[in-house]
């Protein structure tokens, strides 16, 4: 066994620390009997309150290889994160930014959660208003964008991606830089892409757009 | 959930003091790590499956805690004194100088020289080209050959 291993295997976790994890995670499961009565009484009051449903306005995608998409009202209050990759997954999974306004998630997402990532990383955000009402969005995020120094592209996308998108579960900025990619190059397909990551997506892209400004230089000579 | 700490406490705890350096921080870090695994409630293909998500979720944690603490970029030989037991002088050095790696070798390394994982699954898990595997492999060895003998 080499010196490195040798060296690593003195490490351990002690007993102590083990139990006192064990114990922590014990906490939680002793409210876990008043879910099903918090349940009965929230169906209770579904059927005999009136109910104001929350609609969807904006759809914002955050892509850098977590890839996240937030979902917020007319009232710029976010209604729904999702994950479309487990690196997403793991960053969302214990935080629910339900009800808060949309900047305060994306700050979040961008300067806490996304932090090491968008230190090495290339961030796609797109954002789509189904009254293409992007402008405020756009200028939002970008500042976020300045002020934080964080590499990347801010783009609007077309609401009418947004079902397709979901179909292929995608998230908006994703999808879209796939159509642009299968827009320059007819064999791949948006199975291709799904297994891509956006750095992937970007980068062939880049390549292809390169070729063409070439050809196009070559041409006019 | 206690089966799963049982088996990885070990694995995450390594991690974590590879990336951070003390012991405190390895501790807290530590509970932070199964606490978010049992809060995401995922189902797992298999057990390869668990720890490479474990590895991850441990490095980005490490990622989290070494942002929060960046002042503090020394690290004291009394942290390592502290977290590895029933060493001899030459470990201490050996640790030492892993301790002092760059953090973008730590993870390539580890996975590979200690949990064995190939480059090609290396970066799989941690989603990012096999060259680049290669080449952090290749410049952390370089940044290690001064302690570590020719085994490595």
């Amino acid at each position: 066994m080499n010196r490195y291993k040798d060296t690593m295997n003195k490490i351990s976790a002690d007993k102590k620390l083990i139990d006192k994890t064990l114990q922590r995670l014990e906490q939680p499961n002793k409210r876990r009997y008043y879910v099903p009565v918090l349940a009965v009484c929230m169906l209770m009051m579904v059927f005999f309150l009136p109910i104001n449903k929350t609609q969807a306005e904006t759809y914002i995608s955050l892509d850098i290889n977590p890839s996240i998409q937030i979902v917020v009202d007319k009232n710029d209050k976010v209604i729904d994160v999702v994950a479309y990759n487990e690196d997403g997954e793991q960053l969302l999974c214990d935080t629910d930014y339900r009800d808060h306004n949309y900047l305060d998630v994306c700050k979040d997402l961008l300067t806490n959660k996304l932090g090491h990532y968008t230190d090495n990383g290339y961030l796609v955000v797109a954002i789509s208003n189904k009254h293409h009402n992007n402008d405020a969005y756009l200028q939002s995020l970008q500042n976020i964008m300045n002020e934080y120094y964080i590499r990347g592209n801010v783009t609007e996308c077309d609401p009418g991606i947004i079902d397709d998108a979901t179909k292929h579960h995608m998230s908006i900025g994703k999808y879209n830089e796939s159509q642009i990619l299968m827009g320059y190059d007819d064999t791949i397909t948006i199975e291709d892409c799904h297994n891509m990551s956006i750095h992937e997506i970007h980068n062939e892209i880049a390549k292809h757009h390169s070729e063409s400004n070439s050809h196009h230089g070559k041409h006019h000579e | 959930m206690e089966q799963t700490i049982n088996k990885y406490a070990d694995m995450v705890y390594r991690i974590l003091f590879y990336h951070l350096g003390n012991k405190a921080d390895s501790d807290d870090a530590f509970q932070d790590v199964f606490i978010k695994l049992y809060k995401c409630n995922k189902e797992f293909e298999s057990d390869e499956h668990l720890k490479a998500y474990l590895i991850k979720m441990t490095a980005n944690i490490a990622n989290d805690y070494h942002s929060k603490n960046f002042w503090r970029n020394k690290i004291e030989l009394q942290d390592v004194y502290q977290a590895v037991s029933d060493c001899d002088d030459d470990n201490y050095e050996v640790m030492d100088a892993i301790l002092h790696l760059p953090n973008k070798y730590k993870n390539v390394i580890y996975m590979y020289y200690f949990e064995e994982y190939k480059a090609n699954e290396i970066a799989g898990i941690l989603n990012i080209p096999v060259n680049t595997v290669y080449s952090l492999l290749k410049r952390g060895k370089e940044k290690l050959k001064g302690v570590l003998d020719e085994s490595l």
